[in-house]
């Protein structure tokens, strides 16, 4: 019974502690939705790097040997290392109804993906780029609050879209629209060229295995209201593999690993 | 009259000579282990944060005297955390652990005592942060706590089933204090 007892608590224990999220509330809120005077209803943009601690030596010696293995840069924060989701709230301040866009963009370790950016077409009817998720139309009523929630397996869905695009060449339209969170390796492909739409695009160096899938370390929102609304929100990481800085936003800097994402940029050759 | 009332002096003699004194139920002492179910709530200031759930404890101890005993006791429970959204309908578990000491008696087959110990709490995230709950990278905190309960002695000498409520303070958790109820099995070897 002694020991019954004390594998039950011990289990229990284990059990609780395993996966537990850590939550990062957002500095500040974004507030959109007013006339900034010119006619134009302004939007909010937000930027939240995750505070990662910075690479271990062993780390850094294993990562290495990895992608001398593959053939193929294994990032340091991989897709399944960390599980992101975002929770937020909507609350209209104005008393009339209004709509709401809420996009999600981001960045992994080398590319930050920000759709005003990527022109995939000098057809001035041809569709925008879309964000990696959300931009779902949300009508919030007068003086309300509404919710939601960007779930993990969007949040894993973009970090292989991004990955897709920036590594594997992927055309933005078909990394989005095609569901890629549970594939094993994808396919790069040879560059897009927007001033040339009908030439295919052929498959070009080695598959990149899920291994080597580059997760978000940086969430970016966009906030698109009709009305005057603020925009909370917070972001909840499981720390698979222990990455994560305790101390979170308030880490010290010099514990952190700095990234330094370039913007991916696409457009059609003059 | 003063007859009468010898006679009834006498009866009531007889009375209580024939019942005796009962004997307590036997029930054995030494090493013991507890196992409870029961709910933790969190009291004010900090009950609008947290609601009350469910929670599952073991102790382990020994009888030093009939009326003290000592021992460690280790209590998880699982809260939803209601602060303001965002983030909503998130849940986090307190783990609460420490030595305590046990002052009682027993009376046949009932016993009562009060208790008290301190120790070690940990929460596991930081969900509370918002409300000023746990600070950055804080996750664990001392513990006290005082209560009082109530023992059945069943008619296995072994075993006996019981009651407590333990109030509890996390003095690093913003003097978070909350309410531990259970109810509870005891095997004494």
């Amino acid at each position: 019974m002694r020991s019954f007892i004390g594998c039950a608590g011990l289990l229990s224990v284990v059990i609780g502690c395993a996966n537990d999220p850590v939550y990062i509330p957002a500095p500040m809120n974004l507030e959109g939705g007013v006339d900034d005077g010119t006619g134009t209803i302004t939007e909010a943009r937000a930027q939240l790097v995750l505070p990662i601690n910075t690479e271990t030596t062993d780390d850094a010696t294993k990562r290495a040997a990895r992608t001398a293995a593959l053939g193929i840069d294994v990032p340091y924060v991989k897709v399944g290392d960390i599980e992101v989701s975002i929770e937020w709230t909507i609350k209209n301040l104005d008393a009339m109804d209004g709509d709401a866009l809420v996009e999600l963009n981001g960045a992994n370790e080398l590319f930050a993906y920000d759709p005003t950016l990527i022109v995939l077409s000098d057809d001035e009817e041809a569709p925008p780029t879309p964000g990696l998720d959300g931009d779902i139309p949300l009508h919030v009523p007068g003086n309300a609050t509404i919710g939601g929630l960007f779930r993990e397996d969007q949040l894993r869905e973009a970090s292989i879209d991004l990955d897709q695009m920036t590594r594997g060449n992927v055309n933005p339209f078909r990394a989005l629209l095609t569901v890629s969170k549970n594939v094993d390796f994808f396919q790069p492909v040879s560059a897009y060229d927007p001033s040339m739409p009908d030439v295919a695009q052929v498959p070009v160096g080695d598959p990149i295995p899920r291994e080597a899938f580059r997760q978000l370390i940086r969430v970016d929102l966009v906030f698109k209201p009709t009305r005057h609304m603020v925009l909370e929100y917070t972001v909840r990481v499981r720390d698979i593999r222990g990455i994560m800085n305790d101390l979170l936003l308030s880490a010290p800097p010099a514990e952190l690993q700095q990234f330094d994402p370039q913007p991916f940029v696409v457009s059609p050759t003059p | 009259m003063t007859a009468r009332m010898g006679r009834l002096v006498v009866l009531l003699g007889v009375l209580i000579a024939l019942a005796g004194v009962a004997d307590a139920r036997p029930a054995s002492s030494g090493w013991f282990a507890e196992g409870g179910l029961g709910a933790v709530a969190i009291l004010p200031s900090h009950a609008d944060d947290a609601r009350p759930g469910p929670a599952l404890s073991i102790r382990v101890g020994r009888d030093l005297f009939s009326w003290l005993s000592v021992g460690v006791s280790l209590v998880a429970s699982s809260h939803e955390a209601t602060v303001p959204a965002p983030p909503e309908g998130e849940w986090f578990q307190l783990y609460r652990g420490g030595g305590d000491a046990r002052l009682g008696g027993r009376f046949d087959r009932l016993a009562i005592f009060l208790e008290g110990g301190a120790g070690l709490a940990m929460i596991s995230s930081n969900v509370l942060g918002k409300v000023g709950v746990t600070g950055p990278g804080e996750n664990f905190t001392i513990a006290f706590q005082v209560g009082a309960g109530f023992e059945y002695q069943l008619e296995n000498r072994h075993y006996a089933i019981g009651a407590g409520v333990d109030a509890f303070v996390l003095p690093q958790f913003d003097a978070m204090r909350g309410l531990d109820t259970r109810l509870y099995l005891r095997y004494t070897y």
